[in-house]
């Protein structure tokens, strides 16, 4: 009863709470695709690494469903003024969501490739990654301290970032056989690029959101020509 | 969340400080408190005769019963019809025994408001589905809870007798009028007094046309106050209001019991508090067995209003205002700890909204039939 009063208190209710649930998801997010690059990339135990990811996903998830839930309530009781709110975090717990999918899928190409620490993009991709996660915890901290002027170097990172991954994959489709490779491995180096490209995009539509309005959510990079 | 790029709507400019929200409540309380006392005056007016005679028509229970559902169906309040009460009881216009089925009814007639609010679903198959059976389970709660309890009423009195007993308890003879002196019904009585001599010697009238200047001025004053009052208290308790409905999610039983009895409280409102479940529960994401505790702790918060009215009312006004009280306590009692009977209630409801969702005119005979054409019978038949 005591502990139900406690929870009661107004400033853990809200936007507020579902802000910390939403940190809580990107945190998350980011684990899973370090975990994921783990098994990948640098060689750990793929079964023992699904374990937990799954694990952490389905929290995710978990959080993911409670927000959509506290948003409902929110909208009801606030009414129409708060709809913009709902409907960004609505939209950015999706983003947040589909970074562990992501993870999934990259565990999925380290299942049956087990050894691209012997791949000829091995460092690029490690470097990549790390890249990649420091900037997935970038998202949080810039999102939780709502900056605008790092939300846009942020954007400007993210745009570098996606690039370099278009660049490899394009790289990798054109090649004419140079090496001496069976043809699953740049199979699956292409996936996995493609993959680090929807992570970087998904945590760079999180702090667009601190830039944009509601319309242009997940649409940043289209010009103003293009609204009606 | 800060949205940098989105301006502040205009009514989000316009809010007024914590400071003034407070005092405006407590003025807003004042002004509730007068027209209480108010109300009880404009009969005096009237002369002992005339006034027996106005309220002769609801000496017969169903037409008190349906005149406590019409009333609350037009003024969309059941806080003003329980208040109303309160202010005639506490003046003597009306007995206890009289005045017990119109808090019944005023029970009834609030119902109204969540129904109305489902209608918003009503373009959504399953939403509407859902919504609808979430608002009407409260009404067939508040029906069950009144076909056993006003019979019982009528024969034996419990209700009556229990609300009297508790008044000795607490304040005095609720059948010595005048014997309770409390502070707040002195000074508000003073003032009513002030404004009664206004109307009669100032402005000159008397009789009815005074009686119908006083009366009209209360109830005026009581639906601004309670309007305001709940307004205010919406702003001021919205963040609890939306915590409690997010740990609502999660429980059912007696704390959820306890949560809508303190949310309607909060708000003072329990139209406030089972309107807001009808979103939640149309969005599928409140079950109609985690919402329908709290439409019982509603009934039973909204008790207070007439606990409030009652300090400027007297005993006669207190016990009125208990007999409401134990009537939705009673009612959860009576129902909440069976299986089979807390069940029935939703499951009337959900065959209400199937066929409803069948046919449209479902909605519109239930609503009708019930808020309308019933208490209107009533009141041709029994006044």
């Amino acid at each position: 009863m005591f502990k139900w009063l406690k929870r009661m208190d107004p400033e853990a209710s809200g936007i507020g709470e579902m802000d910390r649930k939403f940190g809580r998801m990107l945190e998350d997010g980011r684990h899973t695709f370090d975990l994921a690059c783990s098994a990948y990339l640098e060689g750990a135990d793929a079964k023992l690494v699904r374990a937990e990811l799954v694990k952490t996903d389905m929290g995710i998830n978990q959080l993911e469903r409670e927000i959509r839930r506290e948003l409902i309530v929110h909208a009801t009781v606030h009414g129409a003024s708060e709809f913009p709110a709902a409907l960004i975090m609505m939209s950015l717990t999706k983003d947040a969501e589909r970074i562990g999918d992501y993870a999934k899928n990259i565990l999925d190409v380290a299942t049956f490739r087990p050894k691209a620490q012997d791949a000829p993009y091995h460092a690029h991709m490690l470097d990549l990654k790390n890249r990649i996660s420091a900037a997935l915890a970038d998202a949080r901290l810039i999102y939780d301290s709502q900056d605008a002027e790092r939300a846009a170097a942020f954007i400007d990172n993210s745009e570098i970032l996606k690039d370099e991954c278009d660049d490899k994959i394009e790289e990798i489709l054109v090649a004419k056989g140079e090496r001496n490779v069976e043809p699953a491995e740049p199979a699956a180096t292409a996936l996995c690029y493609r993959y680090f490209k929807r992570v970087i995009s998904h945590a760079r539509n999180v702090v667009t959101s601190l830039v944009v309005s509601v319309d242009r959510l997940d649409y940043y990079d289209e010009s103003d020509e293009t609204r009606n | 969340m800060q949205l940098p790029p989105l301006p502040a709507l205009p009514a989000e400019r316009a809010q007024l400080p914590t400071w003034t929200r407070v005092v405006l409540l407590i003025v807003l309380l004042a002004l509730f408190l007068l027209a209480i006392k108010l109300m009880g005056g404009a009969f005096k007016t009237l002369g002992k005769d005339q006034a027996k005679a106005l309220f002769s028509g609801i000496a017969n229970p169903f037409a008190g019963l349906a005149v406590g559902i019409l009333a609350t169906v037009l003024v969309q309040s059941s806080s003003v019809t329980t208040a109303t009460t309160v202010a005639l009881v506490g003046s003597g216009e009306i007995s206890i025994a009289h005045a017990v089925p119109m808090i019944m009814g005023a029970n009834i007639g609030t119902s109204i408001t969540n129904t109305l609010v489902s209608m918003g679903h009503i373009t959504r198959r399953e939403e509407f589905r859902r919504a609808f059976a979430g608002a009407t389970m409260h009404d067939f709660f508040n029906l069950m809870a009144l076909a056993v309890m006003l019979p019982v009423e009528l024969a034996t009195g419990m209700l009556e007798k229990s609300a009297r007993w508790l008044t000795t308890l607490i304040a005095a003879d609720p059948g010595a009028a005048g014997s309770f002196k409390s502070p707040i019904k002195v000074f508000f009585g003073g003032m009513a007094k002030h404004i009664q001599k206004f109307v009669t010697d100032v402005l000159g009238l008397d009789g009815w046309f005074a009686a119908g200047l006083l009366l009209l001025l209360a109830l005026v004053m009581i639906v601004v106050a309670l309007l305001f009052i709940t307004r205010i208290m919406r702003t001021l308790m919205a963040a609890r209001v939306e915590r409690a409905l997010n740990e609502v999610l999660g429980r059912r039983g007696v704390l959820a019991i306890v949560i809508g009895a303190i949310m309607t409280v909060a708000v003072q409102s329990s139209s406030i508090t089972t309107s807001l479940l009808i979103p939640m529960i149309g969005a599928g994401v409140l079950s109609l067995e985690a919402a329908f505790p709290v439409t019982l702790g509603a009934n039973l918060g909204t008790t207070v209003t007439g606990l409030l009215a009652a300090l400027a009312a007297g005993p006669a006004g207190l016990t009125i205002a208990l007999v409401h009280a134990l009537f939705n306590l009673l009612g959860i009692f009576l129902v909440y700890p069976i299986p089979a009977l807390r069940h029935l209630p939703i499951r009337l409801a959900q065959g209400l909204a199937n066929r409803a969702l069948e046919n449209r005119m479902w909605v519109v005979a239930y609503i009708f039939g019930v808020f309308v054409l019933m208490p209107l019978l009533g009141i041709l038949l029994f006044k």
